[in-house]
Formats: C-alpha cells, structure tokens, sequence
C-alpha cells in the first residue's frame, strides 16, 4: 500500500534520514523501532506529507506524495488518520468539539448525528462522559484516547500513532495496546505505530521494521525479528547498553 | 450578567465604532451645503493661493456659504461661490480673501455695502474686489500714504514756490549761516586754547611715564598750568559768551523775517491749509487707504512697532553716549567713605573715556617738614598732612567682547586697569594697579560691580591689598549712573513741574 | 573576519525570508478568504479578542494621552496666546497620529503578542500538523481569521480612541486649564476635516494588517518549546511595533 523508496532528509547539515526503504502493507499493523532522535517521527511526518524529502519518493497506492500539489495533498490526508506524540489535541475545544474536528469541516452531518458518533467514538476508547471537558483537564492517558478517538472519527484508511504509549504507565500502556488492536481489528485498517516501547510492539506488531542511523537495519515479523542474529536489533531489543549502538 | 455570543459582542461594539464615526464626522465637518441648496455667485480673482475647494464664504464672520470651485479664466482665477439661498449678496459688497486665526485656513469674507444696493441675482458676478495677503496690505497702504505724502509736499512747494517765497527762502539760508558762522569763530578762537590744553595733558603724561616718584609733583604743575590756562583764557572765554549773546540776538532777527514771511505768504498757506483739513477730514471718516490705515488700530500698532524698531537701530549707529556717574565705597578699616563722580564719555560701543574725580578720604600721608626762623632760631616742624584727599582720573577703555582694558590716570598716578563683564554686562569683575611704588608696592584693588536696574548698582571688594602702609580693606559700595538723554528727560520732566511765570 | 560576514549573510537570509515568508502567508491569507466556506464562527472569535477585549486598554490610553496632550500643547500655546487651539491639537494628533499609532501599539501588545502565543504553542504542540494531517488549511482555519479581524477591528477601537482622547482633553483643557468651552469645541470643529478622521481610520486598518500578520509569522514558524513560544511572543512585538512606526511614517507621508 505504501512503498518508501530511498528516502533521505537532512536538516541543515544534520543527516537524519539516509536512504530509508520500507514497505508497508495493506490492513495491516507496522511497527517502526528505533532510538529516540533517531528519525521516527521524521519518517512518519514524510509519509503524510508534512514534510518533504531531500531525496527519494513515497508511494501511496502507485502515486508518489511527495510530488503532489496541496490539493492532492488534501484529498489524501482525508484517508489518513494520525495520533501525534503529544495527542495535539485543540486546547481551544472541549473534547467533543476536539473529536467532531474533522467531522464538522469535511462533512454536513447533523448535530445530532455528530453527537452519537462522538460518543461511540469516545467509547471506542473507553471514555464516558468527557465530552464537555477541556483538554488541560485530562490526564496524559486520556489525552492520548481522545487523540486517538479523533484520529478514527473519520474512519480513515491509514492511522499513524507517533508514540503511543511515550510517558504512559505500564498499565496504560497495554491498555492502549489493546485499544490500538480492537480499532484495527474492526475495519481491518492500516496501521503505522513508531514506538521504542518493546512490549507494546510484541503484542501488537504483524510486521517490525527497525530505523537505525537514517536506515531500516532489520524488518520482518515478530518471530523473524525475535530470533535475528542482528547485534543492532538484539541490543535495542534486550535494552543493553553495550554493544554496536553508540549511547552518546 | 446576560451571556453574549462572540458575534453579539463583536456587533455591539462595531455599533458604537460607526455611531462614534458618524458622529464625529458630521460635526467636524459643519453644516453641508447641498448641491441643490442654495444658489451660485462668482468673483475673479488675481490670486487666490492658498484658497481650497470648501472653504467658507463669510458675511460679517458668519458663514453663508462655501467656495464651490475654483478655475483658470483669462488668467484670472474664477472663484464660484454657493450662497445659502436666505442670504441676499449686494452689488457693491466687497470679495476679501482672509485667513482665520493666526495659522488658519482662507475664506471668503464679503464685506457688506450699503443697506439699498441691489443684490446680486444667482449666477451673477461680484466685482468689487480687495485683494491682500497681510505683508501686501501693509504695501498696499505705504504706496498709499507715498502718494498721499506727495500731494501733501506738493501744495507746500506751490505755497513756498514763486519769486516771493523764493527769496524769503533766501533770506532764512543766509540767515542760518551767519549764525553758523559765528558759532564758528567762537569754536575756532577756544581751540586754541584747548590746544594748549592738551599740550599741558602731553607733557605730563611724558613726565608720568618719567618719573614715576615725582609724578605727585607733575600733577601739582598741571594744576597749575590747568589753572594757568583759565586764567589765561578768561578773557577769551568772556569774548565768546558775547560772540553767542550777539548770535541770539540775530537769531532774533531772523525770526522777525520769518515772521514776515510768513505774513506775505499767509494767504497761500491758508489754502494748503484747507486741502490739508480736507484731507483730514477724509482720514477722519475713514476713507481712503490713508484713512484705513489712521482708523484701523492694528495697522498704526504695527507702524508703532515698525518705528520703534528703525529707531533702536538708528541708535545703535549713533551711539555715542555720555554717561555721568557716583559712587561711594564704605571701607571697613578705614571707617570712612571714598566718593568718586564720574563722566564717561563713549563714542562707540566698544571704546570709552572715562573721567573721575575721586574723594579718599585717607588721600596720601605726606610729611612736610617747614623750617620757620624765627628771630634767629630755627624751628622745624613736621607736619603730617593728609593731602590730595580729592585726586582724579583720565583713562581710556577698550571692550573686547566681554573684556575691557583701560590705562591712564588713575587717582591722580599712572595705573591700569580691566574688568570682565559677566551676565549680559550685570556683573563686573574689577582690577586696578596704580600708584606704582617700590617701596610701598602699587595700590592694587579688586572687586565685584552688580547692576541693580539700570541705573543703580553696588560694589564690594578689596582695596589696596598688597600696600605696605596696612592700608588694605575690604570696601562695598553703591552707586548709579545716568545715560545724558535719562538726565535730559529727569530734567525737562522737572522744569514742567515748575509752573511757569 | 569571515564569520562577521557570514554572520551578516544569514542576518539578510533571514530578513529576506521573513519578508518573502510574511508575503506569501499574506498572499494565501487573502486568497483562502475567498475560499468558501468562510471560518465565520473563528473570525467573529478572534474579533471579539482583538477589538471587544481590547477596548479597556485602549479607552484609558486615548484618554489619558488626550488628556497629556491637552496639557503640554495648553502650555505651549499660551505662551502665544493662543490656548483656542489646544481642541484642533489635541483633536487633530489623535485623529492622524496618536488614535491610530497608540491603538495599534497597545494591540499588538495585547492581542498580537497572544496571537503569536496561542500560534506558537499550537505549533511546538503539533496542533497545526493535526489541523493539516486532518485536511484543514491551517492559513485559512487560523489565519485569515485574525487577519480580518485585525483589519476591521483596528478602524473601530481607532474611532474609539480618537474620541475618548478628544473627551480626555476637553475635560482638562475646559474643566481643569479653564478653556472657554465653546472656544474648544467650535476651533475643534473648524479645524478638523472629516478627512483626518478617515484618513487615521485607514492607518489604523494598514496597522491591524501589520500586527496581525506579524505575529501569525512568528506564531506559525514557532520552534524550540516553550521558550520559542516566548520568543515568538517577543519577536512579534518588536517587529509588529517597529513596522507600525514605519508604515506610520509612509502613509503620512502619502495621506497628508
Ligand atoms: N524541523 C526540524 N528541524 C531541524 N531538526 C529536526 C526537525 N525535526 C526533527 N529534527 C531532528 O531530527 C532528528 C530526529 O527527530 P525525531 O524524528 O523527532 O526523533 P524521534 O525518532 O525521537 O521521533 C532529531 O535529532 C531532531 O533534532
Ligand atoms: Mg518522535
């Protein structure tokens, strides 16, 4: 569905993407691991556009985003989703208001209408009763569902989580997992996740791909990855501090 | 508190903005008069600078309409005007292009004629035009009064012109220069004698610079040689008081000529004098621009000033002035008072003579020792003499910006002195050295002179402060000084006081 | 000796790529105004922000900067005697210069330095990227808003300051200096055209434009956190003023 082909982005003189190629496929979870600061969410804001590549294309269903004009760009982004790193959820708008965001500028639903769907959504994520709260009122948590319920309240074909459980309990963070799984499992949606977190991606990955130094060093499933030799893999994946990945 | 919604607000507040606009527009901008209100007049002008579109159109400072448009006719500049259609224009007003207040916009002002004129009907012209911004009024007036001035002479140079006047005329000159002439020679016959005069000055001050010891007796023989000199010269000065006595008297005559004169020319006079009183009596209505000008207070004001201003720089050219002087100075240690009467004498402004006559009243301690004899024996007497208690001063002053430099006489010995001038002249810095003396060091006096008002001022310091004789003491003072013309005035005001016999 | 110039170099990259950047955000500003459907609900919003809520400040500046002015141009111009003409003064520097330039300086200061804030966090915290990952044109939802706001509600806070000034000097130069009244009202009246007014209207319109555009700029290419929200603030400000004071010059130039 998405095909990344030798994508490189540098920032002033910094390299931070250095000819990454990835596959992503259709319906299913990809998980992308990697060190903070290693380029994650520079990745993932390529795939939707928000920033353009130095070098290298993305193709999306065979047409390459990156060489769309803002009106194609527009068109596209109504069959994404996105759950950002802080939830970025409007601290202009109550949370309802925050959830029926996309609604309210992309259809003529009736208010009535658009009340439901706020509150399935919300439930989907497991909130009640929240919907005329503000965001500073909500634990982190919580913003993060709200994000989440906002990021499907469209029902997109794509969703992006940039971190998704960053900053979270560990009881929030399965919590979240399994909110991430029971999303997808309904419409079959694609779903793209970048996390360093290792037990959320075991539970929810169907395929891993690891960033490391602007490149992917190692994909495949779980299992694959579990057992490749990999020293890069295994000292991220074991969370060692020695080995071939230099702690600066 | 009712809730409003964001739009609410924002309309309310829009609301008021408007209403504020309105509001102040309408009443900056005064009462509009509509195309259709009213009717039209036009003027031509030569000049209309400075006159906008808009601008208003007063009777009597009311304003009954507006300047409708302004164009270019023949070169002349049409000016349309839109009257309010109450208000009648006559044929004989005046158009006057006036500026309100000191820094403000032009309008037209049309100033009324008679009440019975006929008035203009719309669409009609306005002929009657003054045009001036106010430097060409008063140049307008002044060309005016020339002319006036002119006619004035002329009937005068009718009156005294022909052959009779001519020679009465002749008359007054030759008159006038016998006296000149006169007062000549008795000018000429004291030069001499002043001539000898300065002869005397030269040769002491010689004698000054000479012989600084025997100065003391130097003075005494110019005493005695000015004395000499009036003696001398006594004669001589009778004969020119009599030379001035007989020049009165032809003076006498020559009025009895011009008296006569005046007699045969009495008639002419008399007409002069009746076109004159015509005149007057045209100024006195107000007629004419003579007549404006004597009517209107602001223009003699102005010609007041004007005058007043050509006078002040007059004087400044003949400045020479005299100034006559007194002050007396308290000394502590003395416990007495040292008078000095002064003349200043000042040809320029930067250059002065001063002349002084000085009372000290510790004056000079000489010792004179008189050998009597007496019947054989001889008895010496010594005598200490405070003498010369009244000395004098003749010195000459030069001002350069605010220092002065002078040199002479001083107290009666040869000296120098300075002064600086501080505060627009208020304060002066004063150092004298004289009386230059080895064994007793010179007389050395400094001070501090501080003008009250123009004529008073007061005066304090050290004088003598390097003497050998302890004769230093601090001194203060106060003093005044008239200009000649203030004495004049002090006097003639005083002899008006006295009634007259 | 080389950094001094390169120093000076990226100090003119920046200078021209703020410009070229203020441009373009205006150009796109304008255009997505003419993009139905307009963003009416966040217009009337950010108007009531800029105009409704800046209306105590600027009431207490107009009328005490009325009533300063009254008091300065009354002693001087009784030394001339001409104490009539501290109403067209006092009426005429609000109406051209003091209205329009103190309103637009007291905005940017309160409205523009919150402008650039509220963009600025939004920035620092992905919300912009959320408008444009959720297929909303951030220039037209937050914008082209507070630009119009900026332009319509200026004229309306200048009108209001115009006349709370010439009220503040009317109450000193008549109940405290002593000025006839009528004189103060009727020179007032004589000498200001209905033209000053507007023209100080459309002044304080072009300065809306300034503020507003200046600190959505700054606001928009916020980065660094909270700190670069503060400097964003900051920077608006300074800039926002010192353009006021420049475009102030310009246009009196042209208009007067
Ligand atoms: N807009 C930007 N300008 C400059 N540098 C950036 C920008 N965005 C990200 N970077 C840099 O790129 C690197 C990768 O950042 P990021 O993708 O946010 O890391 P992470 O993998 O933790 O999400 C970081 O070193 C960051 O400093
Ligand atoms: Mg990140």
């Amino acid at each position: 569905m998405i095909k990344i082909i030798d994508l490189k982005k540098y920032f002033n003189s910094k390299k931070v993407l250095d000819g990454v190629n990835l596959e992503i496929e259709k319906g299913k979870i990809t998980v992308i691991i990697g060190r903070s600061g290693e380029g994650k969410s520079v990745l993932i804001k390529h795939i939707i556009g928000l920033l353009k590549p130095d070098f290298g294309e993305i193709f999306l269903d065979g047409q390459d985003i990156t060489k769309m004009t803002e009106r194609e760009l527009n068109e596209v982004h109504r069959r994404f989703g996105m759950l950002f790193q802080g939830a970025a959820l409007f601290d202009s708008m109550t949370v309802g208001e925050n959830v029926a965001f996309p609604l309210r500028e992309h259809t003529e639903m009736p208010e009535n209408d658009l009340k439901n769907i706020i509150i399935e959504k919300l439930r989907k994520v497991g909130l009640k009763n929240v919907e005329n709260m503000m965001p500073a009122d909500l634990s982190g948590g919580m913003k993060k569902r709200v994000g989440l319920a906002r990021a499907i309240a469209m029902d997109p074909e794509i969703v992006l989580f940039d971190e998704p459980t960053t900053g979270l309990d560990p009881v929030m963070s399965d919590n979240i997992a399994t909110l991430i799984l029971d999303t997808q499992r309904d419409l079959k949606t694609t779903y793209i996740v970048i996390t360093h977190d290792i037990p959320l991606t075991y539970k929810i990955a169907d395929k891993i791909a690891m960033l490391h130094e602007g490149r992917i060093v190692e994909q495949g499933d779980v299992d694959y990855m579990k057992s490749s030799p990999n020293p890069i893999l295994r000292q991220f994946l074991e969370g060692r501090s020695e080995g071939p990945i230099k702690v600066l | 508190m009712l809730k409003l919604s964001p739009e609410a607000k924002v309309g309310i507040f829009v609301l008021i903005g408007i209403i504020l606009l309105v509001y102040m527009s309408l009443r900056v901008g005064g009462i509009q008069f509509g195309r259709q209100e009213g009717y039209e007049i036009f003027i031509k002008f030569d000049s209309v600078a400075g006159l906008d579109k808009d601008a208003s159109v007063r009777v009597a400072g009311v304003e009954v309409g507006r300047v409708q448009g302004i164009t270019l006719q023949n070169n002349k500049a049409k000016v349309v005007l839109r009257i309010s259609a109450d208000v009648k224009i006559g044929r004989d007003f005046t158009a006057v292009l006036k500026t309100k207040g000191l820094l403000g916009e032009r309008y037209v002002e049309l100033v009324p004629g008679s009440p019975n004129a006929p008035s203009i009907e719309p669409g009609g012209e306005l002929t009657r035009i003054t045009t001036y911004t106010d430097m060409d009024k008063l140049i307008t007036i002044l060309n005016d009064v020339a002319v006036d001035i002119k006619k004035v002479s002329g009937s005068l140079a009718n009156v005294l012109g022909g052959t009779e006047g001519e020679a009465s005329l002749k008359n007054i000159v030759t008159n006038i220069e016998d006296i000149t002439e006169r007062l000549d020679n008795i000018v000429k016959t004291n030069d001499e004698k002043f001539g000898t005069i300065m002869t005397n000055f030269e040769a002491f001050s010689v004698l000054l610079k000479e012989k600084g010891p025997e100065i003391t007796d130097g003075l005494q023989a110019v005493s005695d040689n000015l004395n000499e000199v009036i003696a001398e010269n006594r004669d001589t000065l009778k004969d020119g008081f009599g030379n001035l006595k007989a020049a009165t008297a032809k003076l006498g005559d020559t009025m009895d000529t011009i008296n006569k004169l005046a007699k045969n020319v009495e008639p002419k006079i008399d007409e002069s004098v009746n076109g004159i009183n015509s005149i007057v009596k045209k100024i006195d209505k107000g007629e004419g621009t003579l007549g404006k000008l004597v009517n209107d207070t602001t223009v003699h004001d102005n010609f007041n000033k004007t005058l007043t201003g050509i006078n002040s720089y007059l004087g400044k050219v003949e400045s020479f002035k005299t100034f006559i002087g007194y002050r007396g100075e308290y000394l502590f240690d003395a416990s007495d008072t040292k008078s000095y009467l002064s003349l200043t004498l000042q040809p320029k402004a930067d250059k002065y003579y001063l002349l002084e006559i000085i009372d000290d009243p510790r004056g000079k301690k000489t010792t004179t020792t008189t050998d009597t004899a007496v019947a054989g024996t001889t008895t010496t007497t010594k005598e200490v003499k405070t003498s010369d208690s009244l000395k004098f001063s003749v010195q000459v002053a030069k001002r350069f910006k605010d220092l002065a430099l002078r040199g002479g006489i001083i107290e009666s010995t040869g000296g120098v002195g300075m002064d600086y001038y501080m505060f627009k002249d208020r304060l002066r810095f004063t150092f004298e050295a004289f009386d230059f003396d080895k064994k007793r060091n010179p007389h050395l006096k400094a001070g501090l002179r501080f003008s009250l008002n123009k004529y008073f001022f007061i005066t304090g310091g050290y004088d003598d402060f390097v003497s050998k004789l302890k004769l230093a003491s601090p001194y203060l003072g106060i003093g005044f000084h008239f200009e000649d013309e203030d004495i004049k005035y002090l006097l003639s005001s005083a002899s008006s006081a006295i009634p007259k016999q | 000796m080389r950094e001094l110039f390169e120093n000076i170099g990226k100090w003119a990259g920046r200078v021209v790529s703020a410009a070229g950047g203020m441009a373009l955000m205006l150009f796109q500003a304008i255009l997505w105004l003419f993009v139905p459907p307009l963003k009416l609900r966040n217009t009337f919003r950010q108007m009531e922000f800029v105009g409704v809520k800046s209306l105590f400040v600027v009431i207490l500046t107009g009328a005490f900067t009325g009533a300063v002015l009254a008091l300065q141009s009354y002693n001087a111009l009784k030394r001339f005697g001409a104490e009539s003409l501290v109403g067209p003064t006092v009426a005429l520097s609000m109406a051209r210069e003091l209205g329009p330039v103190l309103t637009g300086l007291m905005v940017t200061g309160r409205a523009g330095s919150a402008m650039a804030t509220e963009l600025g966090t939004m920035r620092v915290t992905e919300q912009i990227d959320a408008l444009y990952t959720m297929a909303v044109n951030p220039v037209k939802y937050l914008v082209s808003p507070r630009i119009l706001s900026g332009v319509l509600m200026m004229p309306v806070l200048a009108i209001i300051t115009d006349f709370v000034g010439v009220l503040g000097g009317y109450f000193v130069a008549v109940k405290m200096l002593g000025v006839n009244s009528g004189v103060y009202i009727g020179r007032t009246v004589d000498f200001v055209k209905p033209q000053d007014i507007f023209d100080g209207l459309i002044k304080a319109s072009v300065f809306g434009l300034i503020l507003s555009l200046v600190a959505c700029y700054h606001g928009f290419n916020t980065a660094g956190g909270a700190a670069g929200v503060g400097e964003a603030a900051t920077k608006s400000v300074v800039l926002g003023s010192v353009l006021i004071l420049v475009a102030d010059y310009f246009l009196t130039s042209v208009m007067f």
